[in-house]
């Protein structure tokens, strides 16, 4: 028998499997600058959440119970989006990657014009400050 | 098939032969060494053995003619074996194999014990040219062995390769072993790669099609509610919150559109069922509540 019979068959041999995956340099500084965009929407809720209380604290009306947490769900919907979009992109590609980042932004911008529409809905007024 | 005794082909195979090389006696056939064979494949495994020694002419009609009796019932044409290797040179006993070597066929021949397709010997690279002629003609004698090798499936590497380690034991017989592993190893990539192609390119059902043409509908009626939403309240531009509140109403104007091709894009080598979960999902986020609320 020669050294060959040491030569594992086609049987033995255990299939290829698919590469995983990770995000790479390219894939960290796409996240980073779609965060500075989230970041933006962000701060624009909590602009809003600042503005809106202090408007109600300057006229002595409590704010409702709905309008709060509409105003909070404009500071966090886009953290969680971006949390979300950066979880589900850890073993895309960087192209995909860039694709559901931006569909996580316009999610983000839909979120944010029903809170606002939903925020109308409930004080459908406009504090002069 | 009937032999003439005269035949020059029938007259190699012993010791009195010039072209007799004995570190190779169960690969050597008398049969290979015919003198119309002028051809050999320096790229082939063969190359790994020694040289066949010049031809010369058939000294002697009347030397073997019982192992050519033997070598009559060993023909057995193999189409699975037809590789340059395996079946050149092997005119008249057709590229038996390990599997061809039935009973019948190797008892009272120790010589020709479990010739391999495989075999890098020099006789095996020499073509013949009635090889041809002999491949199409119908296996006479051992039809059962003959039968059953050609109900094996044709991609018979890894028995090719047992073959090969089951041989005699030559440096050229490793080499084809590692190039059989090699081929192997090709050969499951390329499935794996076919697989996926397929995968891909897989045609949707009319279900599918359907469920995505209705899905792609519904977006599309999500696109006119947000446009007539951003219409419905205009925005100054001036200044940080103004630019920021029209850019949010126009991606919210191409997020059910956005949302409907990326799904379709990122989620293509997933299932349909995923695919449409999804769009579903994007149904359920996108809905145009500012239209509907008329707020």
């Amino acid at each position: 028998m020669t050294s060959a019979s040491a030569a594992p068959s086609a049987d033995s041999l255990p299939a290829p499997r698919p590469i995983k995956h990770v995000r790479g340099r390219a894939g960290w500084i796409v996240a980073v600058v779609f965060a500075f965009l989230y970041a933006l929407a962000a701060f624009q809720g909590l602009s809003n959440f600042i503005g809106l209380t202090q408007s109600f604290s300057t006229v002595g009306v409590v704010m409702p119970g709905n309008a709060l947490i509409a105003l909070i769900g404009l500071i966090a919907a886009p953290i969680l989006v971006f949390a979300l979009v950066l979880w589900g992109t850890r073993r895309a590609r960087t192209v995909s990657a860039v694709l559901v980042y931006l569909v996580g932004f316009a999610v983000v911008a839909v979120i944010t014009l029903d809170l606002q529409s939903l925020y109308r809905s409930i004080v459908p007024f406009i504090i002069p400050v | 098939m009937a032999r003439d005794p005269d035949d020059d082909a029938l007259s190699w195979g012993d010791e009195n032969d010039p072209t007799y090389v004995a570190a190779h006696p169960a690969a050597l056939d008398e049969d290979d060494l015919e003198e119309d064979i002028p051809v050999v494949d320096p790229f082939s495994s063969a190359a790994l053995a020694p040289p066949l020694p010049p031809q010369a002419p058939a000294p002697d009609a009347s030397v073997a003619p019982a192992s050519a009796s033997i070598r009559e019932t060993q023909q057995a044409p193999d189409a699975h074996s037809a590789s340059p290797e395996s079946t050149v040179g092997v005119p008249e006993r057709q590229a038996s194999d390990a599997h061809g070597a039935s009973p019948e066929s190797t008892v009272g021949v120790p010589e020709q014990q479990a010739p391999d397709a495989h075999d890098a010997s020099p006789s095996s690279t020499v073509g013949a040219p009635q090889r041809g002629r002999d491949a199409a003609a119908p296996a006479p004698a051992p039809s059962t062995s003959a039968a059953r090798r050609s109900a094996e499936p044709a991609n018979s590497y890894p028995k090719v390769a047992d073959r090969a380690t089951a041989g005699t034991g030559t440096g050229s017989y490793a080499a084809s072993t590692n190039a059989s592993s090699a081929m192997d190893d090709t050969d499951a990539a390329a499935e794996h790669e076919l697989a996926d192609a397929e995968r891909e390119t897989q045609q949707l059902g009319s279900a599918a099609l359907i469920t995505f043409s209705i899905i792609g509908g519904i977006f599309l009626l999500y696109t006119v509610g947000w446009l007539v939403t951003f219409i419905r309240n205009p925005v100054d531009p001036s200044g940080l919150a103004g630019i920021v509140q029209n850019a949010q109403g126009i991606l919210a104007i191409a997020a059910p559109a956005l949302w409907f091709i990326v799904t379709l894009l990122v989620a293509a080598r997933r299932k349909v069922s995923v695919r449409i979960v999804w769009l579903a999902i994007g149904i359920a986020v996108l809905l145009p509540w500012p239209f509907l609320t008329g707020y």
